[in-house]
Parts: C-alpha cells; structure tokens; sequence
C-alpha cells in the first residue's frame, strides 16, 4: 500500500443548486471536506441535509435541474496529477473515466440502480468492458470472481440471475461487487444498508471493512445511523440544510461534540441503558425547515436550545478550526461544553413542540 | 400464559395466518405461506407490549390479524374490554362477524408506518380524522370541530392546521395527524406498526415521548411493533421476538435486554450497531437469510443459521416453554446456553 495519507480528495466552498418554479433550493450551499487515502469518513445528517446531493455533485450526477454552480472538487488521479471535477464537462470522456474506474458509487435501493432485464454477471461485464481492453470472456470470468469477492454464495449461478431473484442482501452484494470491479480508490456508498434489516446490516458492513482492508481503498459513507457511523469511520461530518455544521475524528465527535445539532441528534437515538435509568428521549423540537425559506442566521437557531436571540438569529456563523482537525459552525462552539453519548445527559428533557 | 394476576386485556391463543394454501381450477394446491403459525400471548392492560423481528417474520401480519385488519386462518383473539362487569367473558374477535366486529373497532385502532400514504391527500384534517367520529356517532357538526381541533392540539399540533391536507406537513406532523386519527375513538388498545422506522432520528424521539405521554393521560394498551431493538427497548415494557411466524422469546424488557435465552435474540442484539465509537467491534456475523415461511426448516426453523445447534434442533422442533417465570424461550438448549446481551458488550468494551 502506498504510504502517502494525503487526501485523495478535497471538496473546497461546494454548492449545488435546483432552479425551481417555487424558488431555487441550495441543496449543497459550501460544503467542504476531504478524504485521505485508504480512510473511511462519515457523512450524517437528516433527510433534505443534502448529503446524498453532496454525493452525486462529486461524481457528477446531478439530476437536472441540480446544478454544481460553485466550488471546487480536486481529485487526485492515479499518476498524482490533480483535476478539477466541478470544472469538467458533465458529460465528457475525462469524468467518465473517473466515473466507476476511479470512484465508484453504490445506492441505498440495489433494485432501483439495477437494471431488471439484464443478469447480474452482464451488468458487471459491462462496467468491466467500459473501461478495460478486456474480452467479453475475460470480463465474465474476472465478474464471477468479483461475485465470490463479495461473499457471495454460488457465484457462478447467481451471474446467470436477475436482481429480482435475489434477496435485498444479496442484490446489495452485487451492487458492490459491480462498484468493485474496476478497483476504485474511492467507494461512495450511500446509505448503503438502511434498506436491509439489522442482521444483513451487520453481514455488508463486515464485509465493507474487510474489503476496504484487502484494497485499501477510502470510502465515503452516507447515513443517518449514528450506530453505523460509530462502527464504520474513522471521520465524521456533520451536515445540516446542505451546510457542513461540524466535522472531526468520530471518537471526539462522540465523546465531545461541538455543535448543538450534532449533540442534539446523538441524545435523540434510543440506546440500550436508558430506559433501566429512567431517562427520557431529548427529542429535537421541530422539524427540519422549508428548503425554500431557510431561517435567517444559523440555519439551526429556530430548534437550538442555545439560540442566544441576537447573533444567532442575524449573522451565518463560519466553518471554524477551533482545536486540531475539529470544525465547527456555530458561534457559541467554545462556551458550550456540551456533553458526548457516554456522558449521561444533566439537562431536563425537552418538552415537545 | 398469563404470567401476571390481572387480567389481560387481549389474548391470542394459537393465531395463524397462512397465505395461498387455496386450490384453484388451474393450480395444483401449494405450499401455503405460513406468515403467522400458532401465536401465544397476553397482553396486559396499560402496557406497551413489542413485537420486533426482522422484515418477513410475520409481525405486522400479527398486527393487522390483532385489529382485524386481515382475517386470522386459525386461533383465537380474545379481547376484553377493560373496567367492564366482573363476571364479563372475554370476546373472540377471531370469529366476529364484520358487523360484530364494528363495537370493538372503537376499541381498537392502529397507527401506521408510512405517514404518507396512510393519509388521504384528497382529505383535510378535519376530514381524515373527524370522518371516524362521525361514522362511529360519537358527534356531529360543529361538535366535530371542536373535537378535532382538542385532538390536534394534544398531539401536538394546532387546530387551525383541520383546513390543511397532508401534504401540507411534514414526516414527524403526519405521523401525528395519523395518532391522532386513531386516538378520535378513544380506543383502549392501539397496535402501533412501525410508527417512527420512516421518520428522522430528531422526530423519532418527539413521537416516542408523545406516544408515551398519551399512553400515561388515556390509560392506553399499545402493541408495539418495530424492526429497530433500540426503539423497542425504550418503551417496552414487555417483548415478544419473532422468527418466521412464531414467537421465539418472550421476557419482560429488563430481562430479555439483560440475558437474552434464544440465540437468535442474542444474534439480532449483537447485529444492531453501538453508537460509541469506543465500543468498536466486529460482531459475530449471523450468516444466511430467513427462512421461507412456505417451506420452513425441519426441526428448530432457526437451526440452519444457529451457532448452537446439535442434531436435536435438526430433527425436533421445540415449544415454547416459560424457562424462568415470566421468560418463555423456543430453544431446546435455553437451560445450558451463557447469551450475551447488550448490556454485557458495551459494558466490557467502554473505555476504562
């Protein structure tokens, strides 16, 4: 493996947009961050947070109207040489070949990214003969081994099947060995196992580690699970109305949080213990706001139990380095002290809405 | 099974439902699909009773045969209505005719998974949830106003919202308008299928607190059926697990959680990923899939996917037997088998 942690990608100020009758939604609205060669980082946020469009802005695959109107996307390619994909052509010959060749990307619903008419083994052959001067037989032959890569049972059967035969799970598995078969540096995963149930859960996540261990590729993972992100990576970020409120090491994310939001959502989930102390839920009062009337100020403010009334509600706090690799965007970030999920919870629980 | 003095409010008595086992004029007779095959519980007034399992073992077919939403093959449901007369018989819903069946629909709601299409988009508020006073006869006219507008409010949203149509709101309000729906009855029992598995974690935990609110105001029975072990172990106070259409543990929350009897208990606890990045670990994987309910395995139906399993649980299948009083467990080897629960991995594995 080579040595060099650099990151192999850096996502700098990126906004994507949607040009809409009912207004224009900022889906993306200056995202950054970056990953590291061979590192696992964790994208968390709730539905509309713009994670799932942050991913398809990298690789391009906005659905129109989305535009990537801002930002920088600086990939670095396999002889070092760094380009810009927010600047490429979305549909030219350079993004295509980093499109799967280079990063790969797998869905929350196989079903939906599967094609019905097509068996398992051609949909991988294609991907294969896309990018190699390989022969169709060659292909199928390197599909079947990518199919036993993954785990999965009769390989050389399920080839000859369609992705309705298969289970969710297993439909799942191919989906990754087609990402897989043109050995990507970066696998994009989003929400890759909120579709399946909690034991299939656990069989795709060992296997996404210990596929990651054999390749040494980096992973962007999308989820909503803190649960998963805890046990997947090695970096967090945490997004909130297309903005990045917070990124860091996942254990200092946990035991420390910075943001409100982000300490918000890590005493919202059920954990096992609670109910045996007698706690309550600290529900987040609210709901996420309109994509087209986004709060004034920091976007959070109106469901913040820190809003401070002024400079909450007037100024759009910055993304800030206020320790070593741990942003935050708020304004009160260093008064705060907020506690981490070890920690048990001082504060009375939240009265709903 | 009654595993406490009082007297349950409802109990199921070996309910099965099975799908296609009909012969047609042009299909040989197949192998039926045995979704829910000889159910056993009770469930006590007042209490949150969970049904978890994974997706296909039965739970919410359980559900909707409770409600009477789908009509059971076999069994009994026997529901009786709490605060009534001393000497009063249960009644078999089972058996009810639909127009039998209509005093006890009052009794008996249910709240859905999915808030979107649970909803009619072509209804106001006051529409979807006045429309079930007004056929129960519960009120009429401007009665109705009021009595929608005091519901809306206790669910937390406002009464000037009964104009507005679903699409109008969020996940976390839909799911609200829809409890509050079925709480227009004043039922005693509600079978909760999946109420949050759509919703964000943020909202999640407003439903929950609010679903636990209105149990402790209204005096509610809640069946509680949900995918997520976290979820269940927050507002249970008892636990049935299901695997392929039977009950395979049933304990009381503190117990199952502590130790669980059934490895297959073990093995979905062990499958759910502990938020604590200091807790990190790689679970033993459960390998293969659920079984088809068509054509279950021989013996113990979780045998071929079981870490523990001997020649017996190839051949015989067990019963459901109470091992430790309240605690009922199908698994031949209960007695002899050491199970982990949650609480023994995060404890041994937390930072010092």
């Amino acid at each position: 493996m080579i040595a060099d942690k650099g990151p192999i990608l850096e996502v700098e100020d990126l906004r994507t947009q949607f040009s809409l009758p009912q207004g224009t939604v900022r889906s993306v609205d200056g995202a950054s961050l970056s990953v590291a060669q061979g590192e696992t980082v964790g994208i968390v946020g709730e539905s509309g947070c713009g994670k799932s469009v942050l991913l398809r802005s990298i690789l391009r695959i906005v659905p129109r109207p989305g535009k990537v109107v801002d930002g920088a996307i600086r990939w670095r390619r396999k002889d070092d040489t760094v380009v810009d994909l927010a600047t490429l052509p979305g549909d030219g010959r350079e993004i295509r070949m980093i499109r799967g060749g280079e990063i790969a990307m797998i869905f929350q619903e196989p079903m939906s990214s599967l094609s019905p008419v097509h068996t398992i083994g051609d949909q991988i052959v294609e991907a294969i003969m896309l990018r190699g001067n390989t022969t169709p037989e060659q292909a199928w032959v390197r599909a079947v081994e990518t199919l036993a890569r993954v785990a999965m049972p009769r390989p050389e059967m399920i080839a000859r099947q369609y992705p309705h035969e298969l289970s969710g799970g297993m439909r799942q598995r191919a989906m990754i060995a087609m990402a897989l078969s043109c050995d990507p540096r970066l696998l994009m995963a989003d929400e890759p196992t909120t579709a399946l149930d909690v034991t299939t859960q656990a069989q795709i996540l060992a296997l996404m580690r210990r596929l990651q261990r054999e390749a040494g590729m980096a992973i962007l993972f999308v989820t909503h699970d803190l649960g998963v992100v805890a046990q997947m990576t090695e970096r967090v970020v945490v997004m909130y109305l297309g903005k990045v409120v917070e990124a860091g090491p996942v254990g200092d994310i946990f035991a420390a949080p910075l943001h409100p939001y982000t300490h918000a959502l890590l005493h919202s989930i059920p954990r096992f213990g609670l109910r045996q102390k007698g706690e309550r839920l600290a529900a987040i009062p609210g709901s996420i706001p309109d994509p087209y009337s986004v709060p004034r100020g920091c976007a959070f403010h109106a469901r913040c139990r820190f809003d401070d009334k002024r400079r909450c509600r007037s100024e759009v706090p910055a993304l800030r380095e206020i320790a070593p690799g741990r942003m935050v965007r708020c304004h009160r970030a260093e008064e705060l002290g907020l506690s981490g999920m070890s920690m048990p919870e001082p504060s009375p629980a939240l009265a709903h809405p | 099974m009654n595993t406490t003095p009082a007297e349950p409010i409802l109990r199921v008595e070996g309910l099965c439902k099975h799908y296609g086992a009909r012969r047609s004029m042009f299909q040989a007779a197949a192998a039926p699909i045995r979704a829910v095959d000889g159910v056993d519980f009770a469930i006590q007034p007042g209490e949150t009773f969970g049904l978890v399992g994974e997706s296909g073992c039965g739970k919410t077919t359980l559900g909707r045969c409770i409600a009477r939403a789908l009509d059971p093959t076999s069994g009994r449901i026997l529901y009786k209505r709490p605060g009534g007369a001393d000497g009063e018989e249960p009644v078999d819903l089972a058996t009810l005719s639909p127009s039998g069946m209509r005093p006890y629909r009052r009794d008996l709601q249910m709240i859905f998974q999915d808030p979107i299409t649970s909803l009619n988009p072509r209804m106001s508020l006051l529409d979807i949830i006045g429309e079930p006073i007004v056929i129960n006869g519960i009120a009429k006219g401007r009665a109705v106003r009021d009595m929608v507008a005091d519901l809306l409010e206790q669910v937390g949203l406002r009464a000037d919202h009964m104009t507005r149509y679903p699409h109008a709101f969020s996940g976390g309000q839909r799911q609200r308008i829809g409890i509050a729906r079925a709480l227009g009855l004043s039922p005693r029992f509600i079978v909760c299928d999946e109420p949050v598995s759509a919703l964000d974690v943020s909202v999640q935990a407003q439903i929950l607190n609010l679903l636990q609110d209105l149990q402790a105001s209204r005096q509610l029975t809640y069946l509680f059926i949900a995918h997520d072990l976290g979820v269940i172990e927050y507002i249970c106070d008892r636990v049935a697990v299901m695997y392929v259409g039977q009950v395979v543990e049933l304990a009381s929350n503190e117990a199952l959680f502590s130790r669980p009897l059934h490895p297959y208990t073990e093995a979905l606890m062990a499958a759910v990923p502990v938020p604590d990045p200091a807790a990190r670990r790689e679970a033993a994987v459960l390998e293969g899939e659920l079984a088809n309910a068509a054509n279950p395995p021989s013996g113990c139906t979780f045998h071929p996917r079981c870490r523990y399993r001997t020649e017996a649980c190839k051949t015989t299948r067990p019963a459901l037997r109470e091992v430790v009083p309240g605690h009922f467990v199908r698994c031949h080897r209960a007695e002899e088998l050491t199970l982990a629960g949650p609480s023994d991995y995060v404890a041994r594995e937390a930072r010092p």
